[in-house]
């Protein structure tokens, strides 16, 4: 009888140990001010969400402009600073999607952006206010020689509508270099898929409904391998004497940019362009975002638009799937 | 050494079991037993059933209610309020996360979505 029980026993552990060969590891953390979420599979699952936790600290160090010890807070208050690989790599970048957009994305809207201090101090700016701001956020005002960073004209960078798309991106160079099947991350909704599902299909992401909650969403998209990046109206905001005021800063008036969208999604095979580019896609409106994209190759484009119609450009049109009957579709070709 | 009847019966036993535990979490489920997770800084703070708690939990700068199957942040001392306006949340995949209390309250369980972007 001891025998049976032991036998019985040991096959209790080892289906135990059979069943947890489950090779995922996950991740919640609080950084770079929002919420990251880490899913890695892989037997190289726990190393590698090591290594990327100590990326994604390194990243909110140096690339945010409010953080002491780091180094944009450094240059925003006016010395010459020797940039260490990630900020550096992400001002080149940000300076390239300023200029290709035409200045609808701006890294420079440093002052502006603290005027507003658009979810905390909530403030209206005088017109006289914003444009002595606007008057030192030009592009012309950063001097990048080989790693080293200087401002003038007392401009501020803020590269808050790009870490975060960076920082994917470097997450994505890890799980390459690792050989990880599959894995996703998200920075506060910033999402990337990597590989497949476990099942060999495409990953299934919602679209957060910008008419709803946090947990509320128009549509879904099979994709694979891409980033996928929203900016929109309800994301960050404050409402004074019956008007909306959201932190998507038009750089050329310095307001929350007016437009006809409530949200730009792109889906894109880079994070930083993918988070620069629905910035500006959201400051352009839909036209203006529709004919950039037909100059423009390398991503994809879902537009909400405040009249309830969603534009969904022809690479993307098959892969979505609606779930709410409140919008209608319709399909944008190049 | 020759393999007895009672060898295969163990090999059996063995794999049923692997399979049952390995598959309990995708059939297992019958939305009766969602669980909420409550989680500060990280940590798992309580796991609790949706069905059947009544309760209020208080968190460092924050306070979260399970009640009639619904959970829903009740008080917050952050500045923007997100996690207040973004109401009861009901369903398997539902999360209500406030950022600045570094708090994420969130029922188990994925309706086949993998992420939410946006």
């Amino acid at each position: 009888m001891r025998k049976k029980c032991t036998v019985l026993f040991l096959a209790i552990i080892a289906a135990a140990l059979l069943s947890s060969c489950k090779d995922m590891e996950e991740s919640r953390l609080f950084m770079m001010d929002t919420v990251v979420d880490l899913k890695i599979y892989g037997e190289d699952a726990k190393a590698c969400l090591s290594q990327m936790e100590d990326q994604l600290s390194d990243i909110d160090r140096n690339l945010s402009a409010y953080r002491e010890e780091g180094e944009l807070y450094l240059i925003n208050r006016g010395e010459r600073v020797s940039a260490g690989e990630h900020l550096i790599k992400a001002v080149n970048l940000a300076v390239l999607y300023s200029e290709r957009t035409g200045g609808a994305f701006s890294p420079m809207l440093g002052r502006v952006i603290d005027l507003w201090g658009i979810g905390e101090k909530n403030y209206v700016p005088s017109a006289q206010e914003l444009s002595e701001a606007l008057a030192a956020a030009k592009l012309s005002d950063i001097e990048i020689s080989g790693d080293e960073i200087e401002l003038y004209g007392g401009a501020m960078l803020n590269l808050g509508a790009i870490a975060k798309g960076y920082a994917s991106d470097v997450m994505k160079e890890i799980l390459t270099e690792r050989e990880i099947p599959r894995a996703i991350i998200s920075l506060g909704g910033n999402v990337y898929v990597h590989g497949t599902r476990e099942d060999g299909k495409p990953w299934n992401v919602a679209l957060r409904d910008p008419e709803g909650s946090a947990n509320d969403w128009f549509a879904t998209l099979a994709v694979e391998d891409k980033f996928i990046i929203s900016s929109g109206d309800y994301e960050r905001y404050f409402e004074r004497d019956g008007v909306r005021y959201h932190h998507i800063i038009d750089p050329k008036t310095g307001y929350p940019a007016e437009c006809d969208l409530r949200a730009a999604v792109i889906v894109s095979e880079c994070g930083a362009e993918g988070d620069a580019y629905s910035t500006a896609m959201y400051v352009l409106g839909r036209e203006g975002a529709l004919r950039f994209w037909r100059e423009n190759a390398g991503f994809e484009l879902v537009l909400v638009g405040k009249d309830g119609v969603v534009t969904v450009t022809e690479g993307l049109w098959d892969s979505l799937t609606p779930s709410d009957g409140r919008y209608t579709y319709e399909v944008a070709h190049r | 050494m020759k393999l007895r009847i009672g060898d295969f019966v163990v090999a059996l036993v063995i794999l049923a079991l692997a399979a049952a535990i390995w598959a309990y979490p995708f059939f297992g489920s019958d939305g009766k037993d969602l669980t909420v997770s409550i989680s500060q800084n990280g940590e798992l703070v309580r796991s609790l059933p949706l069905i059947g708690t009544a309760e209020e939990i208080a968190l460092s700068g924050c306070r979260v209610s399970v009640s009639d199957g619904k959970v829903s942040m009740l008080e917050s001392e952050c500045g923007d309020k997100v996690c207040i306006k973004t109401g009861k949340i009901h369903s398997a995949g539902e999360a209500i996360i406030c950022v600045p209390n570094r708090v994420s309250v969130e029922i188990s369980g994925r309706d086949g979505i993998d992420a939410v972007a946006g």
